[in-house]
């Protein structure tokens, strides 16, 4: 496997689409931020198994060290798929694709609540 | 308005005051005393009862000396 | 001597339409028969609303007048209800017609302050001026004494005043049976007296100021009878007002007895609000602790992920450490830092060394610096999932938010009942009724007031009294000419004031003896018991019942008190400057079968007219002809037309 040295995103967006369902999450979720949400919404496709790939038109929300500022965040996705060159755009991909998922799954607002409580124990 | 059980209740009362009066009051005139109760008959008082009443006081007063 | 020739209702309550009965010429008993909620109670309302304007129901609440439109007629679009009263009195005859209508600014009346009830009187065909009327109707039914002639006996708590002298009503029902049993002559006349008496001894004081021995004496009386002057008018005052205001504190009591459930709805509703402030407290507190856990809320749902993770990055780290080992070994015996292998102790040929260099790859992947960098690398991931995973707790999260979801549910219900209550409590009925109670309060406090006031003008009044006393005596001492024909006048007031204030105290106890004697034989009459002896009648009218050997027994029971409530009641009835008719609905109560037989017995003896409302197992028909013969005059029926319509019907 050879090493890659591709560039990474410095910022990551949500899609103009997207900006309803995360402003909805973050209320009913309770989260101190929409940061916060989104890295919610990122776990639950996560969960989901959802396709790797690329969110395009995206835009620009935030940068990167305000999203991971101890780089917890990156860690994780570099340790749940080590393949991955641009964790960052991928962070970016699975946040969008997490809040499409809230958005599909019903009306709002998400059910917060009924993601957490379907989370296999351990 | 005449009324017969009102006569003779009064008649009653009556007769308790004047057996009061004959024990314990025999110095106060009987047909004063008669005149004071009719005024009052019934319980109904005249707007001007304690007019009469302090008339006939004052004529027997009068009549006492 | 009272007498009810016929009564005739229009709309009035269960009787719909016009509607009427008529009573017999002379003594006697006429019985009505009427299954329980046919109208029975309605007839008895039916006087006292004619009379007073009243209707009264269970525990002595007041009836609204909405309810008593009958509701067939109502539905109908019946407005208003009628009672008309025909009767005779101290030899004239009267017609009372009192009507209940709605108030001309209600367009749909539907409470009881929408109605207004208004009446007149005719006597003899002539209408009487509403003063007249009023003062007319006082002579012929006090209202203070209708209970002892429309006797309720399912409002036996009306008797418990009676019978138990010490009650605020106590006082007043003396007076009224004081005023019925001719009292008010003499107590009229003492007054009257009083003020002749008064009169007297203000002429005594200006006769003694004209003359010059006298002129000091005369002096101080005379500024005396001044302050009495005063004194008693403000204690007139002082008690005209608070007349006014006891009635005003029974008005506001039976408005809000009549409001009872509205009160206790707004009670339950603030008690809820206060509970749903203190939730919502709790809501937002929880809310707050939830936001502060939810910052890795999105590791909480990865853990079983992390948790692979984990497994395989630590299989990971144990191979590339062994092979970072492995490749450090053979590297220095590569090298031939070491001739000797560190495992085995064995020297290693140069041969060996160039064949291990062969294996050996010197840089990418497989070499040994590769393998360096890629175990730090997955140490750095070990560390930052093991922190991530550690952060991860999702039971605790669900248990906040399962706690959440359970007080918002708490809210939720609370705030719907809340909702309900605000749908029973109409418009302005709470802020009626909170007018009702600050007005109650207010009237409770200006009561206690005025009584502290009569009570210390009262004292004044005393001392007054005997300064004036103390100042006639003297005068008493020294003769005077102007002064001898007033001093006169004085001294025969005074002496018959005296009279008639102890003939009050002498016709008052003979009264009551009588009327105790008379309720004892009646009560005699009705009671089942053998060894009771009789009533004894207290101060105040309240009764005891005797024993044969002499001690009292309290009157406890309710049938006890019915039928001793029964004895005062025809008690009075024969000493009463009044007579007139019983109506006695109910006359049986809970008494058993043998009281009945005595009641039916003794009935015809209390009252010429007797009217009784029973229903047909309290008095079998045959049972009343048998029982009273020639004495039962007529019989009527309630009979049944629907639930809500009840014809009277000649037997």
């Amino acid at each position: 496997m050879a090493l890659e040295k591709t560039v990474d995103k410095k910022t990551i967006g949500i899609t103009t689409v997207n900006e309803r369902v995360l402003a909805s999450l973050a209320a009913e979720g309770l989260f101190a931020s929409e940061i916060e949400a989104a890295k919610f919404a990122m776990a639950h496709a996560i969960d989901k198994d959802v396709t790797r790939g690329t969110t395009e038109g995206a835009g620009t929300k935030w940068n990167v060290g305000s999203v991971d500022s101890d780089g917890a965040l990156k860690a994780v996705v570099e340790a749940l798929f080590p393949d991955e060159s641009q964790p960052y755009r991928l962070i970016e991909h699975l946040m969008n694709e997490g809040l499409r998922l809230f958005a599909n799954s019903g009306a709002l607002p998400p059910d917060v609540a009924g993601v957490l409580f379907a989370t296999k124990a351990t | 308005m005449p009324d017969e059980p009102q006569a003779s209740r009064d008649a009653t009362v009556a007769d308790t005051i004047e057996r009061v009066r004959l024990e314990q009051f025999p110095d106060v005139d009987r047909d004063l005393m008669l005149e004071i109760l009719r005024l009052h008959a019934g319980g109904i008082v005249a707007d001007n009862a304690s007019r009469l009443v302090d008339e006939a006081i004052a004529k027997r007063a009068a009549e006492m000396i | 001597m009272l007498r009810i020739k016929s009564l005739h209702l229009k709309d009035f309550g269960a009787f719909k339409g016009e509607q009427a009965f008529d009573l017999p010429d002379g003594e006697g008993v006429t019985v009505f028969y009427g299954e329980n909620m046919r109208g029975k109670t309605t007839l008895l309302n039916a006087f006292r609303f004619a009379l007073f304007g009243k209707i009264i129901g269970r525990g002595r609440r007041p009836v609204s007048f909405h309810d008593m439109i009958n509701w067939e007629a109502r539905s109908e679009g019946a407005r208003s209800f009628e009672v008309q009263l025909n009767l005779t009195y101290a030899g004239a005859d009267y017609r009372l017609i009192r009507t209940c209508r709605p108030k001309g600014s209600a367009s749909t009346p539907i409470g009881h302050n929408d109605y207004v009830a208004d009446y007149y009187l005719e006597r003899g065909g002539h209408i009487l001026s509403p003063q007249q009327a009023a003062v007319e109707i006082e002579q012929i039914l006090p209202e203070q004494i209708a209970r002892f002639f429309l006797f309720d006996g399912e409002l036996l708590q009306e008797y418990e005043d009676l019978l138990h002298g010490d009650t605020d009503m106590g006082p007043k029902i003396s007076q009224a049976i004081e005023r019925i049993l001719g009292l008010p002559t003499l107590t009229k006349s003492r007054e009257s007296l009083k003020a002749a008496l008064d009169k007297a001894e203000e002429r005594v004081a200006v006769a003694a100021q004209g003359d010059q021995k006298t002129r000091e004496f005369g002096n101080q009386l005379q500024s005396l009878v001044e302050e009495r002057e005063v004194l008693t008018g403000d204690l007139f005052r002082h008690e005209k007002d608070l007349e006014i205001l006891r009635g005003r504190k029974v008005a506001i009591e039976d408005d809000m007895r009549r409001r009872e459930r509205m009160a206790s709805l707004l009670d339950k509703r603030d008690r809820l609000a206060g509970e749903v402030t203190t939730l919502e407290g709790v809501v937002q507190q929880k809310k707050d602790d939830i936001t502060k856990a939810m910052s890795p809320a999105w590791s909480a749902i990865l853990r079983p992920q992390l948790t692979a993770a984990v497994a395989a990055h630590r299989t990971r780290e144990a191979d590339l450490q062994s092979a970072v080992t492995r490749a450090q070994v053979l590297h220095s015996l590569a090298e031939g830092h070491d001739a000797s292998c560190p495992t085995c102790l064995q020297s290693v040929s140069s041969d060996a060394q160039a064949k291990i260099r062969a294996l050996l790859p010197d840089v990418g992947v497989g070499s040994p610096d590769a393998d360096q960098r890629e175990l730090g690398s997955v140490r750095r991931r070990l560390d930052a999932l093991e922190n991530q995973l550690a952060l991860a707790n999702p039971d605790a999260l669900r248990v906040l938010w399962s706690d959440l979801e359970a007080r918002r549910r708490e809210v939720y219900s609370k705030t719907a009942e809340i909702e309900e209550i605000g749908k029973q409590l109409t418009g302005d009925a709470e802020d009626e009724l909170k007018g009702l109670r600050r007005e109650y309060d207010s009237v409770v406090r200006q009561i206690a007031a005025l009584e502290d006031g009569v009570k210390a003008t009262t004292e004044k009044l005393a001392t007054n009294a005997n300064y004036r006393d103390t100042i006639q005596k003297r005068l008493d001492k020294l003769a005077g000419g102007q002064m001898e024909s007033e001093r006169r006048r004085r001294d025969l007031a005074s002496r018959l004031h005296d009279l008639f204030k102890d003939s009050v105290d002498v016709y008052r106890d003979q009264l009551r003896h009588r009327v105790e004697a008379d309720a004892s034989r009646y009560f005699k009459q009705l009671t089942t018991e053998q060894d009771y002896e009789g009533l004894r009648i207290n101060d105040s009218y309240g009764l005891t019942i005797m024993h044969r050997d002499g001690s009292d027994i309290p009157i406890r029971s309710a049938g006890a008190e019915h039928v001793v409530a029964l004895s005062l009641v025809a008690a009075l009835q024969n000493n009463a400057q009044l007579r007139g008719p019983i109506v006695i609905d109910s006359p049986f109560g809970r008494l058993d079968g043998g009281h009945r037989s005595k009641i039916v017995e003794v009935l015809p003896d209390m009252a010429d007219q007797i009217i009784l409302l029973v229903y047909e197992e309290e008095l079998p028909p045959a049972r009343a002809r048998e029982a009273l013969k020639g004495r039962l005059r007529a019989e009527w029926a309630l009979e049944r037309q629907s639930a809500r319509h009840t014809e009277l019907v000649k037997r």
